[in-house]
């Protein structure tokens, strides 16, 4: 029997094939002839990993694009990714208060395609007008991964996103409209123009300065001092200003940032060399001044994209902004809208799973929330007919009609985030240190400064305390605080981005070097989690009738496996009410006053033939009339331990982590994946509820990373110290989980260690240099051994080793 | 060292120049995706034709 579920469009995840009663054919790996990930090739002689990319393959191959392989071998993407489609059926692209937003005509929209990765995709998706009639053209960006798509008059949007995400692209539209786009396209460019013009400049004058370094005196001297002047004039003044206007505003509102001590040297030491031109004597520094701020605006520039970047990816507002939601008009019509068109009175549907797109008042219905987005609290509360939800909250189970009091924009949530993106830019604990300590430095600086001065003046040589004094501002940069610890920081989020691996922010990159203990969820984690259904037993097609109603709104793996094995079956539609969760992933409800009760139970038909497949019964039971529980049906779930989970946790240890195992699951069956995975018994939680997982978390002594699945283990996610979510959908993933890992691998964990590990040895380094750099120059130039000449030659060099020594570190992670 | 004269604003002249192409380029948006060109060249015909979306 081959156990391979027919894939429908219902089902965004890859349904492996991996059929676990055929062992010769294990040793064999192949690799998907979509996606190219390896896979085990059945006896049938499959050539996909899952029935997804068979798909997309034949659709490709049915719209004459067989050309996209062609490329595809020839520049093959750094990693694999078997296509992942989603549910929406995107229709509330077209709603008119969305497209308005989407750029000045209407015609033209963004989205950050998931699954976007080489030069075959390119080819294939700018060829989408000739496959999407309601596509005008289509022009990619592989270094943001976007899309703009520009439709014919009277086209579909929502026809362009549903042919995207056909072709195994997630698209998400992106809500910045056309102005606001335009606008930080200037900006960039404003940027790279002060860039280009200071390293024009710059090169320029190094030649100049080599000649009087090298000993060019006489007439031929002060007429190369005066070019310098003239070639230094661009940069110290327009490309210089953003420096001068923070360091303004931050003198102005009395927080000095690191700005001014740049502002300070700039400024020394412009009045010494004109000075210095002045009298004629060799204080000129415009070359040195020059590549500072060239080397300066250079490192922000990579900030700032890198920052952008991130912005775009992980912008909780603007996902929850462009949600999609089914509204009911007055007329009892349902129609999909954008959430953007919600108006006050509206009434929504919300189904399970989803999350909530603004603050309103439950109608009917009833189920419970978690609002662990805006309270921490990480326990569903329940709510029922008359309780106010609030937007951003996930409705983990029911199905329920509220009417909206504020729209998103207006919510609670946008507020809260408003606030905190104003508060802290994003910013992690380290930076923000860093910050501080750098203002802390500036004013230590300063005062050394001072006293230099004020001592030499006293002494009566005012010119000799200028001059140190001057060379202890220039030499003394905090620039490794200001510059190379976020940009290690960034360096380290794009490389994880590079591997599929999203990171939040920086703080979580910190968190993972403070973290010793990892909690793995086992279901969908440790194992594939695309359950099949095996021996369905029963007695009646109405048994068959109440398992379907019960599972049927569940987001649980069982449920789903249960739903595809049942899509095809002809089922009778019952009506079963009061459906509760119960303990084990089990479940409840009444159907024509009888109590129904689906949950695992402990008999097993047949020892599992292969060492990697997890077996796990389930019984429905009903009461009775003598109110004993009967058992009228029975099936097995089959679940595949990852093949790359025992190599993963082999590492692990070897690193010395604690390794522990969580789960909802029964004791047998966690008990039987923790032994083949080598746990150790008091390491296995079984038998746990969401509730419980999140406890043990909260609770945990040592900080806790836990692994888990986005949609069930979200509380657990939410309160660890750290939550990295396997393999989900990516919005509500990010919104519980610190990590989310977009490919269904385990070992993306351990590119993830590495790369957090080498950003803080980086970090560390430099910190280190440039507290050693600064002491002995610092002292040198207090003591008269530097004279300002030096310290302006010094200063950028060490800049320059520092950014080096981040770009190496990041560079050698890539490889 | 009269030659002095000659180079160096002959220097000085090439070094604008190049400046201000790099400015006359970045305002028409050759550096705004610096990613996408290197990928789309490997892909020859046909795409010739389109041009950035107006």
């Amino acid at each position: 029997m081959r156990l391979i579920e027919v894939w429908t469009q219902k089902t965004w995840t890859p349904v492996c094939k991996l059929s676990p009663t055929m062992e010769p054919a294990y040793s064999l790996q192949d690799s998907c002839a979509h996606c190219g990930t390896p896979f085990i090739p059945s006896m049938n002689g499959d050539k996909f990993c899952c029935s997804g990319c068979e798909f997309v393959f034949d659709l490709i191959h049915a719209e004459g694009l067989d050309r996209y392989y062609e490329l595809k071998s020839a520049n093959p993407p750094a990693c694999p990714l078997p296509v992942q489609t989603s549910t929406s059926k995107y229709e509330h692209l077209d709603d008119p208060s969305l497209v308005e937003k989407t750029s000045d005509d209407g015609l033209g929209i963004r989205f950050y395609l998931e699954g976007l990765n080489c030069t075959a995709c390119l080819w294939l998706l700018e060829k989408l007008p000739s496959f999407c009639a309601d596509a005008a053209s289509a022009r990619i960006d592989l270094s943001t991964s976007t899309i703009e798509v520009r439709r014919i008059p009277g086209g579909s949007f929502a026809e362009i996103a549903r042919t995207l995400n056909r072709f195994g692209y997630r698209p998400h539209p992106l809500r910045d409209s056309e102005s606001s786009l335009e606008l930080q396209t200037r900006e960039r460019r404003r940027d790279l123009i002060r860039i280009g013009i200071a390293g024009a400049a710059t090169g320029n004058l190094m030649i100049l300065a080599v000649s009087l370094y090298g000993g060019a005196s006489g007439e031929l001297a002060t007429q190369f001092r005066w070019l310098a002047l003239a070639l230094a004039t661009p940069v110290l003044t327009y490309c210089a200003w953003p420096f001068y206007l923070n360091a303004w505003t931050s003198f102005a509102s009395r927080r000095l940032n690191i700005d001014v001590p740049i502002v300070a040297a700039i400024l020394a030491g412009i009045a010494a060399s004109v000075w210095g031109l002045v009298v004629g004597n060799d204080t000129v520094y415009f070359d040195s001044l020059s590549m500072l701020v060239f080397l300066l605006l250079s490192s922000r520039f990579a900030l700032k994209g890198i920052q952008t970047r991130q912005k775009m990816t992980t912008n909780l507002e603007d996902e929850l902004l462009l949600s999609e939601v089914e509204r009911i008009n007055p007329d009892g019509s349902r129609e999909f809208v954008s959430s953007l068109s919600l108006r006050e009175h509206d009434r929504i549907t919300i189904e399970s799973g989803t999350v909530i797109p603004a603050d309103g008042v439950v109608l009917s219905g009833f189920g419970s929330v978690n609002a662990a987005v805006l309270t921490g609290e990480s326990i569903p509360v329940a709510v029922q007919t008359g309780s106010r939800v609030e937007a951003g909250c996930i409705n983990v189970a029911g199905e329920w009609v509220l009417e909206v009091e504020k729209t998103a924009a207006n919510s609670r949530l946008a507020s809260i985030l408003r606030e905190t993106e104003k508060a802290a830019e994003n910013k992690s604990r380290i930076v923000q240190v860093s910050d501080r300590v750098s203002q802390y430095f500036i004013y230590v600086v300063f005062a050394f400064a001072t006293a230099t001065l004020l001592y030499f003046f006293v002494r009566q040589d005012f010119q000799e305390g200028l001059s140190r004094a001057l060379a202890l501002i220039i030499v003394t940069c905090p620039c490794v605080f200001g510059v190379a610890i976020p940009l290690s920081m960034s360096f380290a989020i794009r490389g994880a981005a590079r591997r599929g691996i999203i990171i939040k922010d920086a703080d979580a990159v910190e968190r993972l070097w403070r973290t010793r203990t990892i909690y793995f969820d086992k279901t969908g984690t440790l194992t594939t989690g695309e359950m099949s259904v095996l021996n369905l037993r029963y007695e009646t097609r109405f048994d068959l009738g109440i398992a379907y109603a019960l599972e049927k709104d569940q987001t649980h793996p069982v449920a789903r496996a249960l739903r595809r094995h049942l899509t095809d079956q002809d089922v009778p539609e019952i009506e079963v009410t009061d459906i509760e969760l119960i303990r084990l992933g089990g479940i409840r409800g009444q159907a024509y006053g009888i109590g129904y009760e689906l949950k695992p139970i402990d008999t097993l038909s047949n020892p599992p033939t292969d060492q990697r497949e997890i077996r796990t019964a389930y019984g429905l039971f009903c009461d009775d009339s003598l109110g004993r529980e009967k058992m009228i049906l029975s099936f097995e779930m089959v679940d595949q331990i990852r093949p790359e989970a025992t190599e993963l946790l082999k590492w692990l240890r070897q690193r010395h982590y604690s390794l522990k195992i969580i789960s909802g699951d029964r004791r047998h069956a966690v008990e039987n994946t923790a032994s083949r995975l080598s746990f150790s018994s008091s390491d296995v939680i079984y038998e746990a509820t969401a509730e419980t997982k999140s406890e043990t978390l909260r609770n945990s002594h040592e900080p806790a990373i836990m692994v888990g699945d986005g949609a069930n283990d979200a509380a657990a996610l939410a309160n660890a110290n750290l939550g990295i979510a396997v393999c989900g959908s990516l919005d509500t993933s990010l919104r519980a989980a610190d990590i989310y890992l977009s490919r269904p691998q385990l070992t993306s964990i351990r590119d993830l260690i590495m790369i957090a590990r080498s950003a803080r040895q980086a970090i560390y380094r430099n910190l280190l240099f440039s507290a050693s750099f600064n002491i002995v120059s610092g002292s040198l130039a207090i003591t008269g051994l530097m004279n300002p000449l030096w310290a302006a030659v010094l200063m950028p060099m060490s800049s320059v080793i520092v950014l080096l020594s981040s770009i190496w570190t990041s560079k050698r992670d890539l490889r | 060292m009269n030659i002095i004269y000659f180079l160096l604003p002959l220097a000085l002249f090439l070094g604008c120049g190049f400046a201000f192409a790099f400015v006359i380029s970045s305002r028409r948006g050759q550096f705004d995706d610096l990613e996408t060109p290197a990928h789309r060249i490997l892909i020859d015909e046909e795409n010739k034709r389109k041009g950035p979306l107006a």
